[in-house]
């Protein structure tokens, strides 16, 4: 007996050290090669990202300085950054064809001064902008978009990716083919949404003055909106439905987007919440377009 | 003029900034048409300013003009064929006078012999398709399939695409294919109805923008 566990126990040490240095391999593939590095800047610089796959995260904060942390998942890409006080770029190119999906990942988290003008392209992956309050373009393919306590122009466009911007405010275009959409206590002086078949839903009280269009061909639109909010609505779904369980007065005459071109076939519902400050127009061809007070 | 008439004539007009004397006469009478001539002309201007400020870059279009190219969506000027050039006639004066007389014999003998085939089909034995296609009416079918377009060749930068992207970019492409169809649809029965002109408009922007972002995706 006592022999026969002695070389089980020999046999065993050479298995337990294939073990461990597999666990090993498969960990520093999946941690990969950190990226850290960081640039002194003007107060309003330039960040230009262009990533194929992984997650972008950029922050905005209280020193004139651009932070780049990242984490490559392998040498497959090839990962430039290149800076200047005025402008930081980051790309991420593959370095040869047909490499995994795995293999591609970058993952990057970016901080930049609040003022910085933003611009990020990316293919795949999660993408988050908050606390900057200069201009921001995303253009992604499939990717999920967050954009959070921004101000100025702003403008979001996915394939497939949903859009989600909430507290910010200017001037912002969110466009998808098949993403949803959503704006949370978003207000301006325009704001324009429009996805083809992905849904639409608006949280909020549409400001005090600015112009809000709302268009999707085939998918539902909610507003769900304060008492407190001051608007003048023209919704119309062509062959879908328009609830609301608001309460509207006629709009008087010659108001924008009160006329008769606004089409007669389809559910329309125009009218006026309480002193019309603003102007919203929610148009869906097939979709169902419902209205709400929010608590 | 009253406002709808002012409405219906700008609607008819090629440059909305050039009103007719009458136009102009309720334009300044009425303030709410004035406001909106203002903001049609703001919003003209603003979608000029955008197409300087956001047009991509050359290579883009250099890239879409040889996808189109490839796929035959569009031609070079000047790009004639060898009938066309023939039948052009600029060639003939250039020739000897005898040459000359020998080369309108032989084109009126090519086209009398083309005519006569063109005018006077020739019959053929009735192949089993043929057959087939002759009974087709008996059945009835519905006059709707026969007039229904056909489907828009896919994009080649679709078609190329890695296997696992390419069903979910061609499934994209012919979504905003069919809402555009559908619209255009809508449109024919509504010419008037402005809001689904201006969402055609944004369903069609969407499908260039959707090869543009995959064009330039696939260059790197």
């Amino acid at each position: 007996m006592q022999p026969n566990s002695e070389i089980r126990r020999a046999r065993r040490w050479p298995a337990m050290l294939v073990a461990v240095g597999v666990f090993c391999a498969g960990v520093g593939a999946v941690s990969g090669e950190l990226i850290r590095k960081s640039f002194p800047t003007v107060a309003n610089p330039s960040l230009l990202l262009h990533s194929h796959r992984g997650t972008v995260s950029v922050k905005g904060w209280d020193q004139n300085q651009v932070e780049i942390k990242g984490e490559r998942a392998s040498d497959a890409m090839r990962v430039m950054i290149d800076g200047t006080e005025e402008k930081v770029t980051v790309q991420t190119h593959p370095t040869r064809e047909g490499i995994s999906t795995q293999e591609a990942r970058v993952d990057l988290e970016i901080r930049v001064p609040r003022q910085t003008l933003v611009r990020v392209e990316s293919e795949q992956g999660d993408i988050t902008v908050e606390d900057v309050t200069g201009d921001i373009a995303v253009e992604g393919v499939s990717n999920s978009v967050v954009l959070s306590n921004l101000s100025g122009h702003i403008t979001a466009r996915t394939v497939d990716g949903s859009i989600l911007i909430r507290s910010s405010e200017g001037h912002i275009k969110a466009d998808s083919i098949t993403g949803d959409l959503k704006f949370i206590q978003v207000n301006g002086p325009e704001l324009v949404g429009t996805t083809n078949s992905g849904a639409i839903r608006y949280q909020g009280d549409f400001g005090l003055g600015g112009t809000y269009l709302l268009h999707n061909y085939s998918s539902p639109i909610e507003i769900a909106t304060s008492p407190k909010a001051s608007f003048d609505l023209t919704a119309r779904s062509v062959q879908g439905s328009v609830e609301s369980n608001l309460t509207f007065r006629p709009m008087p005459l010659g108001t924008p987007f009160g006329r008769p071109s606004i089409g007669k076939v389809g559910k329309v519902l125009q009218g006026r919440f309480n002193a019309g400050k603003s102007t919203v127009q929610i148009t869906s061809y097939s979709g169902t377009i419902r209205l709400y007070g929010a608590r | 003029m009253n406002c709808g008439e002012f409405e219906k004539e700008w609607q008819e007009l090629d440059d909305p900034s050039l009103l007719s004397p009458g136009m102009e006469d309720h334009r300044r009478d009425c303030s709410p048409c004035a406001e909106w001539v203002r903001d049609v002309n703001l919003i003209r201007w603003q979608a000029r300013q955008m197409v300087e400020t956001e047009a991509p870059p050359d290579r883009v279009w250099l890239h879409l003009r040889r996808r189109l190219e490839q796929e035959g969506l569009v031609r070079e000027p000047g790009g004639r064929g060898l009938l066309a050039r023939v039948l052009a006639f600029g060639w003939l004066p250039r020739l000897p006078m005898g040459l000359a007389y020998a080369s309108v014999f032989v084109l009126a003998l090519v086209g009398a012999e083309y005519l006569r085939d063109f005018l006077i089909p020739v019959a053929s034995p009735p192949t089993p398709t043929t057959a087939m296609v002759q009974k087709a009416p008996e059945r009835a079918a519905p006059p709707a399939q026969a007039s229904k377009p056909p489907e828009p060749p896919i994009p080649t930068v679709i078609a190329k695409a890695s296997p696992e992207k390419r069903d979910v970019y061609l499934d994209r492409w012919r979504q905003l294919n069919s809402s555009i169809e559908e619209m255009q649809g809508f449109i024919v029965m509504h010419p008037d109805d402005l809001l689904a002109s201006e969402q055609l408009s944004t369903m069609q922007e969407q499908r260039t923008r959707f090869l543009v972002t995959l064009a330039r995706w696939e260059e790197f």
